[in-house]
Order: C-alpha cells, then structure tokens, then sequence
C-alpha cells in the first residue's frame, strides 16, 4: 500500500494488490468497502437480493459449479428470481438467494424451529417448498404472473414475519 | 519434477483405496456429502442448506461417501483424492455434510455401495421427479445434516468478490 501527496494537495491511497493470501483478502475487503460506501442509504434489501442474484449468475455460469453435475445457472431463471422479489411484501424476513443444481435460482428463508422454505421461478411455473417444525410440509407448483398466491403469501406470513 | 509431483498424487489415493467396507449400507452408518459451493452451507448459522443435497437433471441422484469408522483426516482426504483432484476445474472442498444412512431412507431414498472411484462411495437414488418433492426431502435431509468445515479450506472472501 502507498500513500503519497498529489496536487491538488489530496491523500490518495493506492493499493496494489500483493501476491499472498492476506493480502489478496486485504484487497477484496477494501473493494468491498468502496462498493458499499457507494451505494445510496436507501438501499433496500431488495436491492441487496439483486446484488446477490448477479453474483450467483455470473459466478457459477459453467456446468459443474457445485463440484458435481450442475447446469450453468440460466437467465431465465435469475429474471425468475428477481420478478418473486419484485413480489414480495415489505413484512417479512428476507430470503437469502441460493443457486440450484438444476441452473435455477431459488429464494430461501430458513428460520427458528426447523422452518425452511424455498421459491423459484422458472417461466410462468412458481415452485416451492418448506418443511415446518416437525412434519409439516408444504410444497407444489402453480401459475405465477407477477402476483404471489395466498397459499404462499400465507406461509411467509405465517413462518417468517419480521421481528 | 512433474513425475515426482505425480508420484505424489498417486501414493496417497492409492493407499487411501485399500480400504474394505461391507456391500450393503446399514442404516447406522455415518454418509458424508462433500460440500463446495459456499452458498450451500451457512458457517454463521452452522446449517448444511437443501440445495447442497439436491440431485443433479444429469444423473438424477447424489454422490455420498460411507465414513463409518473413519478418522478425520481420512475422510478429508477421500474428499481430496477422489472428488476434488478428480475435476477438470479447480473446485474447492469447502465443508461436509454428515447423516446416517437412516435419514435418507426416512425420506423414501436408497443409499447404494458404488464402490467407484473408492470402496467407500456411494449413490442415493429413488428422488421423485417433481421438484417441488426433491425439494421437500433436501430440506428434511439439510435438516438432520450436521455441517463440518473443511480445515484446509480457504477463508471465505467477503461477499462480492471474485473466488
């Protein structure tokens, strides 16, 4: 890392990237910093969902990505994801995005008591599933086009409101 | 220098191959799913996610190794030589996670010997077709695996950035 003066009279800090580890990770957090210093304080978690969906679009765009038969994951179902978040209520928690073998991506909301739930998208077809508790489980599939059905809007009311 | 580095790579899978294990699975016995995707576990939460036990369309079920009776470093090292060298990219062993061969049977599942590439590997197939259904026994498996962290493992990065 260097400091130096430049006109007009400013610190810059420039960081060149070493060649070990730590510093590898040095670098990485200092990105991450000026990422996040950049973004504005309305910055929603919707907004955070759809940081994270790119990530998992561009990152695992090869087959095998999970170090085992995956599908590349698929646009269309990364537009999936983003249309269930552009859906979602205010009032509950937050998923978190996970990619599937498959080359879909799915929105999950894991909570206390063994409550796991999952949504994906993929054309006009809503997939989901949860396990509640002990053996309470709800899944299936039905049409989705751009409004969440009761049944689903009930299971995240129900499981997964926010605190 | 390339043979003696091929030396090396050979001794220890072949020491590691001489090893013996009934055909049939007893529902006792400890199966461990070798992870490397990062967003399919949860380090923070200490929780193996469903999506790290979904079946790929491809082979339509999933890779699991017996580790009954095995040390630690043993059943790493299996992880090592057999799953991670093994692919053409340079995928990384990042955690495990463990069950008895019980749990699958409870969700309707069979764990079958292989015995390829090691003595120790086996299949678990008979996943229904519908995904909603695969999803439903990937959440009730996620919920009785036990998530351990590969020591050797790389830190994590912070979100955002590159692997």
């Amino acid at each position: 890392m260097i400091l130096a003066t430049v006109p007009p009279y400013k610190m810059v800090c420039v960081v060149e990237a070493g060649l070990s580890e730590e510093s590898k990770d040095i670098s990485a957090l200092i990105e991450d910093i000026r990422r996040k210093s950049r973004e504005p304080i309305s910055f929603s978690w919707r907004e955070s969902l759809r940081g994270e969906i790119e990530d998992v679009l561009q990152t695992r765009s090869r087959p095998g990505w999970d170090g085992y038969d995956a599908e590349p994951i698929s646009l269309e179902s990364a537009n999936g994801a983003l249309r269930i978040i552009n859906a979602l209520p205010d009032h509950i928690t937050p998923p978190s995005v996970v990619p599937e073998p498959d080359g879909e991506v799915a929105l999950e909301w894991s909570g206390d008591n063994r409550r796991d739930f999952s949504v994906s998208l993929s054309g006009t077809t809503l997939t989901y599933a949860g396990v509640f508790g002990g053996s309470c489980k709800k899944y299936g599939e039905e049409p989705f086009f751009g409004a969440l059905s009761s049944t689903i809007l009930g299971i995240l009311t129900e499981y997964f409101v926010k605190a | 220098m390339r043979y003696l580095q091929r030396f090396w790579e050979f001794l220890p899978s072949t020491l590691l191959r001489l090893d013996w294990v009934p055909s049939a699975v007893a529902a006792d016995e400890r199966t461990s799913r070798y992870i490397f995707d990062k967003e399919h576990f949860n380090e923070a939460q200490g929780r193996v996610k469903y999506t790290a036990f979904m079946p790929a369309k491809k082979t339509t079920d999933i890779s699991v190794y017996r580790t009954k009776d095995c040390r630690e470093w043993r059943i790493w090292a299996i992880g090592r030589y057999f799953v991670e060298r093994r692919r053409p990219d340079n995928v990384v062993l990042r955690a495990r996670g463990d069950l008895p061969a019980m749990a699958y049977v409870q969700q309707s599942l069979r764990v079958t010997a292989d015995r390829k590439p090691h003595p120790r590997h086996a299949i678990v197939a008979y996943w229904p077709n519908e995904e909603s259904e695969q999803r439903v026994k990937a959440i009730g498996l996620a919920h009785d695996a036990l998530l351990l962290l590969n020591p050797r493992a790389p830190k994590r990065r912070p979100s955002g950035t590159p692997e």
